[in-house]
């Protein structure tokens, strides 16, 4: 009895923290209901990617080893057509996860509001994951790729600015057989173009001098890479590390480096998206992209580069790899990537890009 | 609830517990909500500035050419919205017919932006966007050129989860101290309510430690929120003693007139036994007057005690005075000793209120008395009048019924004292209760009881009773103190 007045106020107290947690809660948006999947009725889980499907078998088997009753069903785009497909897609025919390689495209859906909120057991770095919604899984650093034979006698460039450098001071050997992404092809060659571009000065002095030397342009990484080895080429500039170092691990003609001034660091992506049937899968299937395990067999089984690589700072693991010491400047997934997105910022930039490349016989659109 | 819930006393510290619950309760909510709207605002503020800047930034890109507007979206804008990290952001560039030029075209505008779009000075508001409240800012201005100025316009929007965190750390880290305060308020409340019942716990030991003939003033010194209780308790024991001081004489009299009356009793049987024949009888006669005597004084004894009873029980209720006196008188002349009496009579005319509301039983002892006292001193062949008339008492209207005699009266200088008990003047004292009883009666109706000279130099006694008294019960309590 004594008592009961304490024990009103602690009810009240009560009620009103209940009412701050509920206000809290109804805030951040509630977790929408995972309802629990149906015991051992195979699930399946569908994956809409654009990234290497060779790279992504040995994670998908992994995963479904792992989990006997998930079948996973994997379909592949090229980046710009996964955007399109997801944003066209009906509800009852969208994925279960979207997973690229384009940070840009990715952030973009996920601004949208596409994604469902999930919860991950491991912490990955920060920039590399946005409203518990959007996870990069990789780290893969953009790099340098060049011919051996062709420099065997030459020094290598260190900087963006030794690079600018040697190809004014000697044009004829350079004149034609410099390769890069053509920006308005590939999109990940588009977002290291603009990511140079936002670092400053040297990197569009370096864009000149890559279009006075007629740098020739490529879709892919693999294409400017074969080119390098076959000597058409002495150097190719942004190229996705791990795709690279594949090649140059299996053949003697070509090597690759890290300019020392920075080196952006691109991570593929994956979220689940909100309209998914199967939520729990699909979190399942994320949280183990990240796990241990699943950072293992990224850097046991696959071209890909693993985000957090088990004992090792990042720094340490690139550094094992690659020739040069550098700063890693990861791309960070957040909303400033939109910028590069809007219609009028890609014209204009496109537009000053091909004023200073020329691209043979095609004009600037 | 069972009837013995209902009238369990109620506790003093715990109704004081749930006012003072109560109050921070209303307190708190109170300081909640201005807590809360004080969050709001502040996390708004805060954030808006970045939303602000973000396009300002944007404004600053845009330019106006031979060509058309030209917008060059700098990085640094949504970089500036990143610095919330969680939030999504959208954005759009329009013109002054709200048509889009770059950006996201769906974004909602709200119902404040007229159909012309704004001045220069940005408009914040929330709306619902994309699944979640999204905060906006529409901001423009307008560009000069060659050509006509033009108006160009940004909006921004970015969800509001960085600024709801915000508001609810402010909540919190408001709420957290104000429940301690409150808390600690609550009990401080409780001890200083202990702190402040201590004297009456004290007083309550004094009360139950005491011997039960210990009706000595309680020597506690109270708070003074309690000194009038205290002075209530004190006075009530003080009328006790006083009240069991009397029953105690009043017993103590009793008994000693009764004994004395019993003792004459005794002697004069025993002379009748041990005197000789012819003077038996006459000894016989003088013990039969003496047992009469103390018959007598028992009966006034009883009517005494049967008087003050009756003025605690009592319900009043209207008496007809003319009954009453006609059938006093009619005792009065078939009693002994009267029969050479002449009795008078003097009403008033008929028609006059005769009655007075009363206890007919205790007003008609208390004219017995005096009757009967008017009948013994007056001489053999004396007379006794009766009379009744309207009066007035302290401003009320009463009526007087007085009964004089013929006998040799009270002088001035003692009639102070006939109406005390037991006290009796000479030999043809009674047992001094008579007027005592009258007086009494007097007292408990609220009248008085007059005693002065007749006509003829006997007593005349006056018993004034107003017609309607005050109370509902008679107003004299036993014992009081006058």
């Amino acid at each position: 009895m004594r008592w009961r007045p304490i024990a009103l106020f602690a009810v009240l107290l009560g009620v009103g923290l209940c009412l701050a947690g509920a206000l809290f809660l109804v805030s951040h948006g509630l977790e929408s209901g995972k309802t629990g999947e149906a015991g051992d009725r195979p699930i399946d889980l569908s994956i809409w990617s654009a990234t290497d499907t060779v790279a992504m078998t040995a994670l998908i088997e992994a995963f479904e080893d792992a989990n006997p009753t998930i079948d996973i069903h994997y379909t592949e785009f090229n980046t710009s057509e996964l955007h399109a497909a997801v944003l066209g897609a009906k509800p009852d025919q969208a994925p279960d996860i979207v997973i690229s390689s384009a940070m840009d495209l990715q952030v973009e859906l996920v601004n949208r509001g596409l994604a469902l909120p999930i919860t991950v057991s491991n912490e990955t770095p920060e920039w590399a994951r946005w409203r518990n919604e959007l996870f990069g899984f990789t780290s893969e650093p953009v790099a340098l790729v060049f011919n051996r034979a062709a420099f065997a006698d030459r020094p290598l460039p260190e900087t963006r600015s030794d690079l600018a450098g040697m190809i004014r001071d000697d044009p004829a050997f350079f004149n034609g057989r410099v390769g890069t992404y053509d920006i308005a092809l590939s999109g990940v060659g588009y977002m290291f173009a603009t990511q140079d571009a936002q670092r400053g000065y040297q990197a569009s002095r370096l864009v000149e001098s890559l279009g006075r030397a007629r740098a020739r342009t490529y879709c892919c990484t693999g294409d400017m890479v074969a080119d390098v080895a076959d000597g058409t080429t002495v150097l190719a500039y942004n190229v996705i590390g791990s795709y690279a170092l594949q090649s140059v691990e299996a053949d003697e003609r070509i090597g690759i480096l890290l300019l020392s001034d920075y080196a952006l660091v691109m991570t593929r992506s994956a979220f689940v998206m909100a309209s998914s049937d199967h939520p729990l899968a699909a979190e399942g299937f994320i949280d183990f992209l990240l796990s241990p395990a699943g950072q293992d067999v990224i850097a046991q089984q696959s071209s890909l580069f693993p985000l957090v690589s088990a004992g090792a700072p990042q720094q340490a693991f690139f550094g094992e790899r690659f020739k040069g010491a550098t700063s890693l400047l990861p791309i960070r997934l957040r909303p400033g990537l939109l910028t590069w997105l809007d219609q009028k910022k890609k014209e204009r930039f496109l537009s000053d890009w091909y004023a200073s490349i020329d691209v043979g016989d095609r004009s600037a659109p | 609830m069972s009837a013995t819930a209902e009238t369990r006393p109620y506790s003093l510290r715990r109704r004081l517990m749930i006012a003072a619950t109560a109050a921070f309760a209303v307190l708190i909510a109170v300081l909640s909500i201005g807590l809360w709207t004080y969050a709001r605002s502040a996390a708004n503020e805060t954030y808006d500035l970045l939303l602000r800047g973000a396009a300002i930034s944007v404004l600053e890109r845009i330019t106006l050419t031979p060509e058309g507007v030209d917008i060059d979206l700098p990085p640094s804008a949504l970089d500036i919205l990143a610095l919330a990290e969680s939030d999504r952001v959208f954005y759009r560039i329009l013109d002054r017919e709200g048509r889009t030029l770059t950006g996201t075209p769906d974004l909602p505008l709200d119902d404040r932006l007229g159909p012309d779009l704004p001045s220069d000075e940005p408009i914040f508001f929330d709306h619902a966007y994309s699944g979640e409240t999204v905060r906006f800012v529409v901001h423009g201005r307008t560009l000069l050129g060659s050509a006509d100025p033009q108006w160009v316009g940004v909006q921004i929007g970015q969800t509001r989860r960085a600024r709801v965190a915000m508001q609810n750390d402010l909540i919190l880290k408001g709420l957290v101290p104000l429940a301690a305060l409150s808390l600690a308020g609550i009990a401080w409340a409780r001890a200083g309510i202990g702190l402040a019942m201590r004297p009456l716990s004290g007083i309550e030991r004094d009360i139950r430690m005491r011997q039960p003939s210990d009706l000595e003033p309680l020597r506690a010194v109270p708070p003074r929120e309690v000194e009038s209780l205290i002075a209530s308790i004190n006075g009530f024991m003080l009328r006790l003693k006083h009240s069991k001081g009397q029953a105690e004489s009043f017993i103590a009299d009793v008994a000693h007139q009764i004994r004395t009356s019993l003792a004459t009793l005794n002697s004069q049987l025993q002379m009748a036994v041990e005197t000789d024949d012819l003077r038996s009888e006459a000894a016989i006669l003088r013990a039969r007057d003496q047992a009469a005597r103390t018959i007598r004084l028992t009966n006034q004894l009883l009517s005494h005690a049967m008087v003050i009873h009756r003025a605690d029980e009592a319900r009043l209720e209207p008496v007809d005075l003319a009954l009453l006196l006609r059938q006093l008188l009619e005792e009065a002349i078939r009693a002994e000793g009267a029969a050479e009496i002449e009795f008078a009579v003097d009403l008033p005319p008929s028609g006059e209120p005769f009655h007075v509301h009363g206890d007919a039983i205790a007003i008609r002892e208390a004219m017995r008395n005096l009757l009967d006292n008017a009948v013994r001193h007056s001489p053999a062949s004396g007379a006794v009048t009766l009379s009744a008339a309207p009066a007035e008492i302290s401003g009320r209207a009463a009526m007087a019924l007085s009964i004089e005699d013929t006998g040799p009266g009270i002088p001035a200088d003692e009639r102070a004292k006939v109406v005390e008990r037991f006290y009796t003047r000479g030999s043809h004292g009674g047992s001094g209760l008579g007027l005592s009883i009258a007086a009494s009666v007097a007292a408990s109706h609220d009248g008085r009881l007059d005693l002065g000279q007749s006509a003829e130099g006997g007593l005349k006694a006056t018993l004034v009773l107003p017609i309607a008294p005050r109370g509902g019960t008679l107003g004299l309590r036993a014992g009081e103190p006058s």
